[in-house]
């Protein structure tokens, strides 16, 4: 009974949060401007979230989050709610990502690592100077440190498909249902995709032993 | 970290289970298919390796800590997209104001007089309206909103805020200028007034306490507006904390040098002496020597025989000529009397 009446809660609150969101999209398609960036700040958390993972890179983390949301701002009319808001608004996040991952698999000078700290700021010229301090030189190559550079170049083995279906499944925690609807693909294709990246994940690691 | 790898290498199942076995871990097998991979499981322990192998190295993937943006980054792409946003709603009224008097297919049809029009439209409006364009967007958009905060900024709401930029605006005859720091919290708010204002006071200090958690360009503007205010107990105290933490060079280097500006506390006498000593940056060292010189002659070291001592050592010992020479100024200074 208990359960029961806490699951109405909670489907409840969520019907609520749905026709609110709805309410919010109807005001800012009309042009109301506080309505769009509420719905901004709903969720461009998890939008900047996704992009500086798979870019690790500052600058192009801010420019796909500008893509992003200007995009939604430019096209919000088109938005029919035939899916909810979040899943569009990652559609878009996706499709400018893939975009930018393609466009920096072909440069070569995008590659190079921007120096960052552990807890993913970028340094700035004067951190960048010579310290040895011994508060300003903590212990920064810790040993599990090795493991995830590994990871990370094998997940930079990865095609941009590959590399956003693992990102958006195993650390975003979607279904494949989803990322399929996101992506604008089959569930199938999404299948095969995270097969094939994690076989090459596999086979990445495998050679670094 | 070989055994991470050890775990997960060299299991293959069945071929023909390849698939299932990686859906399974993913938890994405459903229905007749995961009761139907689950009855081979029981049967084949091959399969039953390959499996745990590919939880394995699913662990070991998402065990890896996510890069997470800076809380600063957020806080710029929320302040870029606005910009944005403004000029778009700006381009958009100017197009449909110039289509309503200016119609495209006009353009096409008498291109000579439309060419001598723009020309003309464009010289009118550089010469009447050369100071609009660089106006600021007045704060009236939700993201700016929230103008002044109240005299009850708490610690909790700094606890929980970023702040996003700090403008000013230079007075004239000498006046403190006028601050502006706008702070993104759940709703961003902006805090204004000079520096003697118990917000913006309370905001700049709680920067280069909590240093870590700003952008160095935050924290120089923070010690820079500060530095006149040196002698104020809570700045001081500030002041020390960034000369002392602050992984920036910049920031100590400024810091001491503000520091140097005032009267300063036996606290703050020995922040310049430990960077003196400890700080591997030539140029922060040199910027606290500075300042303990500046001290020295207003005869300030007068009643720190400690500071004296340290500055005695230098003199003979440091590898820096120029702290070697300013060490001994400063210990001839601490024993004349100050100047006039």
């Amino acid at each position: 009974m208990g359960m029961s009446a806490a699951l109405e809660g909670v489907a409840g609150r969520q019907a609520v949060q749905k026709a609110d969101e709805q309410a919010l999209v109807r005001q800012a398609q009309t042009g109301n401007r506080p309505a769009f960036e509420e719905l901004v700040s709903r969720y461009d958390r998890d939008v900047l979230r996704l992009a500086y993972s798979l870019v690790r890179h500052n600058e192009d983390a801010r420019d796909i989050y500008q893509e992003v949301f200007l995009r939604a701002y430019r096209n919000l009319t088109r938005f029919r709610f035939e899916c909810s808001f979040y899943t569009w608004i990652y559609r878009i996040a996706t499709n400018v990502c893939l975009d930018h991952l393609r466009r920096k698999n072909t440069r070569r000078e995008d590659q190079a690592p921007q120096p960052e700290e552990s807890d993913g700021t970028t340094r700035d010229f004067f951190d960048q100077q010579m310290e040895h301090r011994p508060a300003a030189n903590p212990e920064r190559h810790l040993l599990g440190q090795e493991l995830g550079r590994h990871i990370a170049t094998a997940l930079g083995g990865l095609s941009p498909r590959e590399r956003m279906v693992f990102e958006l499944k195993h650390y975003e925690g979607l279904k494949l249902r989803v990322i399929g609807d996101m992506l604008g693909t089959s569930e199938e294709t999404v299948k095969n995709s995270l097969f094939r990246a994690t076989r090459k994940l596999r086979a990445s690691l495998n050679g670094m032993r | 970290m070989r055994d991470e790898f050890k775990s997960f290498s060299g299991e293959t199942g069945c071929p023909e289970y390849e698939t299932q076995i990686m859906l399974y871990a993913a938890e994405e097998l459903e229905g007749a298919e995961r009761d139907g991979f689950e009855e081979h499981l029981d049967q084949c322990a091959k399969c039953m390796a390959a499996l745990d192998a590919e939880r394995q190295l699913l662990e070991v993937i998402s065990s890896q800590e996510r890069p997470e943006p800076a809380p600063a980054l957020l806080a710029s792409c929320r302040n870029r997209l606005e910009d944005a946003i403004d000029e778009i709603d700006h381009r958009s009224l100017f197009t449909r104001w110039a289509e309503s008097i200016f119609p495209a297919h006009w353009l096409v049809m008498y291109p000579a007089a439309s060419a001598a029009l723009l020309v003309f439209i464009g010289f009118s409006a550089g010469a009447f309206l050369p100071g609009r364009a660089q106006q600021r967007t007045p704060p009236n958009s939700p993201m700016q909103q929230a103008g002044v905060l109240s005299p009850m900024l708490n610690e909790q709401e700094l606890r929980t805020a970023d702040v996003s930029g700090i403008n000013w605006t230079p007075a004239e005859d000498n006046r403190p200028p006028q601050i502006e720091v706008q702070l993104t919290t759940e709703k961003p708010m902006t805090v204004q007034g000079t520096v003697n204002d118990t917000n913006v006071k309370k905001v700049l200090t709680y920067v280069l306490h909590n240093n870590h958690r700003f952008g160095p360009d935050v924290r120089i503007n923070a010690v820079e507006l500060l530095k006149g205010q040196a002698g104020d107990a809570q700045v001081e105290q500030a002041l020390c904390q960034a000369a002392r933490s602050d992984q920036n060079p910049a920031v100590r280097l400024m810091a001491l040098d503000a520091l140097g500006q005032s009267s300063p506390n036996a606290a703050a006498i020995q922040t310049m002496i430990n960077a003196l000593v400890q700080d591997t940056n030539p140029g922060v060292r040199i910027a606290a020597m500075t300042s303990l010189g500046n001290i020295s002659s207003r005869g300030g070291l007068l009643s720190d025989p400690e500071a004296v001592k340290v500055l005695r050592g230098l003199m003979k010992n440091d590898r820096n000529k120029y702290i070697r020479l300013q060490s001994a100024a400063a210990v001839l200074q601490s024993a004349a009397p100050p100047q006039q």
